[in-house]
């Protein structure tokens, strides 16, 4: 029988646009686990996984490609500046 | 007003680091990360990273101008050619079970550089356009090829303003010839001491007589020329760790005060003898444990000791152009500053990269010193040297501090596109910078005394240790 438990993530909608890269990289980085939906997201989790730390995990996903997305081309200028091109 | 991007990562104290692609950082909390993720800035967070250089208000204003500045002094910019690692021979008078550089046996004929192959080295060296070089004789045991070793020392010495040698030798047997040749002031000596008399011997020299002998050697290389001139690595076997304090004391007792930890390196022939793949958290305890002892030992020690890559790793943290180690640049660009030249000629990028080759995992060849060198077989790799925008990279906040090592992937794994967190290379480099801001943000005396002592300053800098509250 399984054991598997629903991590529900409510997402504000600032990052929803993020949040298909977010599940990919999230899969990426913890290949264990299931991730979809968008808002909310949900999280299929087994009676081993720590909650806590895998919403903590799944939300610093989401500053993270929230950053990285609205800081891109500033680091691409940035960087072509600093390479001459 | 428009922040820099900021990476962070948070401790298990509930703070969180904060670091930019210039290498400028600072610590916070966990409300400050809900506010910058959320455009929420306060006017105390916007005035803190005004003064601090993480933000700007227009394209090319001062605040503009001043991060890219950083940026690109944080980038490693390959220098013209001006060190050469050259491996006159493969024979070797010892059998270390570890032996990373695949040598061959003493008496084992065709396994040296001949006439053709020196002359070929000595007409490459005559055509680089640098004025200060480098040379490291590697081998097997160098000193067997002593007469090698002077000619290319005496051409060099003719041909440059500035020329530099480390003999890389076991010091097992040194004659009289090699003595004088070793007290040269431009000669340098590199050689192995694997942690204590006990390690060197079970992993090196076998018998007491010639672990003695290398210790009496030894001890004349530094009486004579003093520890200066003389380093020492210890090479350490993850099954078989020494206890950091019989390490220092081995190290101080020959007058060694910088000891740079290595573990068996998953390369080589080592990899047939010892299981080095899978073992970076115990390498990681067992590094953070010594490091803690230097701490207490530099607490009280009238001379304190350093573990150099630490260090080394340290200063790239608090200092941009700190690109002395060729193991950790970003890019890391393959083939450029310097390259190897093999027994046969065959020329490759990276010593380790010969060592790949030698055990037929890849081909990193770049031709043959007698037939001309081939950088383009290295163009693939080199377009992956840069780590601002792997994937993985561009979310850590030690991308800056850090760089790349596509040979050791490649070794380790078969290729260079693994997670990278799952690598040995970001495993250690993961540990050794939060160990680097464990320290730095320490309130502990004795952590804030050794933090000064290998930063080069005269005591702890709070300024080192920002924090936006």
């Amino acid at each position: 029988m399984s054991t598997e438990q629903m991590l529900y993530i409510d997402v504000q909608p600032a990052f929803l646009q993020f949040v298909p890269d977010v599940i990919s990289r999230f899969g990426y980085l913890h290949p264990g686990l299931r991730v979809t939906g968008q808002a909310p997201v949900v999280i299929f989790l087994n009676g081993t996984h720590d909650r806590a730390a895998i919403e903590r995990d799944f939300r610093f996903c989401l500053f993270r490609q929230k950053i990285y997305a609205e800081t891109l081309s500033l680091r691409s200028t940035l960087i072509d500046g600093v390479m001459g091109r | 007003m428009t922040v820099f991007p900021l990476k962070f990562r948070p401790d298990e104290n509930g703070t969180v680091l904060f670091a930019d692609d210039a290498g400028g950082y600072f610590r916070s909390d966990a409300d400050f990360l809900d506010r910058y993720a959320n455009d929420c800035l306060s006017l105390p967070d916007e005035s803190f990273l005004k003064a601090n250089g993480h933000s700007f208000d227009h394209r090319d204003d001062l605040s503009y101008a001043a991060f890219a500045y950083r940026w690109a002094r944080r980038l490693y910019a390959p220098t013209p050619l001006d060190y050469l690692i050259l491996v006159p021979t493969l024979r070797c008078n010892l059998a270390c079970g570890y032996c990373q550089v695949s040598r061959v046996n003493e008496g084992t004929p065709g396994f040296d550089w001949d006439e053709e192959t020196l002359a070929a080295v000595l007409r490459y060296v005559d055509g680089l356009t640098t004025t200060r070089m480098k040379i490291e004789f590697q081998g097997g045991e160098p000193l067997l090829q002593l007469d090698i070793l002077q000619r290319v020392r005496s051409f060099c010495r003719e041909r440059f303003q500035v020329a530099e040698f480390v003999v890389c030798t076991n010091l097992q047997t040194v004659s009289a010839e090699a003595w004088e040749f070793l007290a040269a002031p431009d000669t340098f000596i590199s050689t192995s001491l694997d942690a204590d008399a006990q390690t060197h011997q079970r992993q090196r020299t076998i018998t007491p007589e010639k672990t003695a002998h290398f210790a009496s050697n030894l001890r004349s290389a530094i009486d004579r020329f003093g520890s200066d001139k003389v380093s020492a690595l210890p090479t350490l076997d993850i099954r078989s760790l020494p206890s950091p304090g019989a390490v220092v004391n081995s190290f101080t007792s020959f007058g060694f005060r910088s000891i740079y930890l290595r573990p068996v390196n998953y390369q080589g022939f080592a990899r047939k003898r010892f299981a080095a793949k899978d073992t970076t958290a115990e390498w990681n305890a067992y590094h953070s444990s010594f490091i803690d002892f230097l701490v207490e030992h530099n607490w009280t020690a009238e001379l304190p000791i350093e573990e150099y890559y630490f260090v080394h790793c340290l200063r790239r943290v608090l200092q941009s152009r700190h690109n002395g180690h060729t193991d950790l640049r970003n890019p890391n660009i393959l083939g450029e500053g310097y390259l190897v030249v093999d027994y046969d000629g065959t020329v490759f990028p990276t010593d380790e990269a010969r060592m790949v080759t030698r055990i037929g995992q890849f081909d990193f060849g770049m031709g043959n010193i007698k037939t001309g060198i081939d950088r383009s077989k290295l163009d693939p790799l080199n377009a992956e040297s840069s780590n601002n925008f792997h994937p993985d990279c561009v979310h850590c906040p030690y991308q800056a501090y850090c760089g790349t090592d596509l040979v050791d992937d490649l070794s380790r794994y078969g290729r260079i596109d693994m997670p990278k967190h799952l690598t040995d290379f970001c495993q250690r480099h993961m540990h050794i910078f939060d160990k680097i801001f464990e320290m730095i943000y320490s309130a502990d005396v004795k952590v804030q005394k050794t933090v000064a002592i290998w930063a080069g300053l005269p005591e702890f800098e709070p300024a080192l240790a920002k924090v936006h509250q």
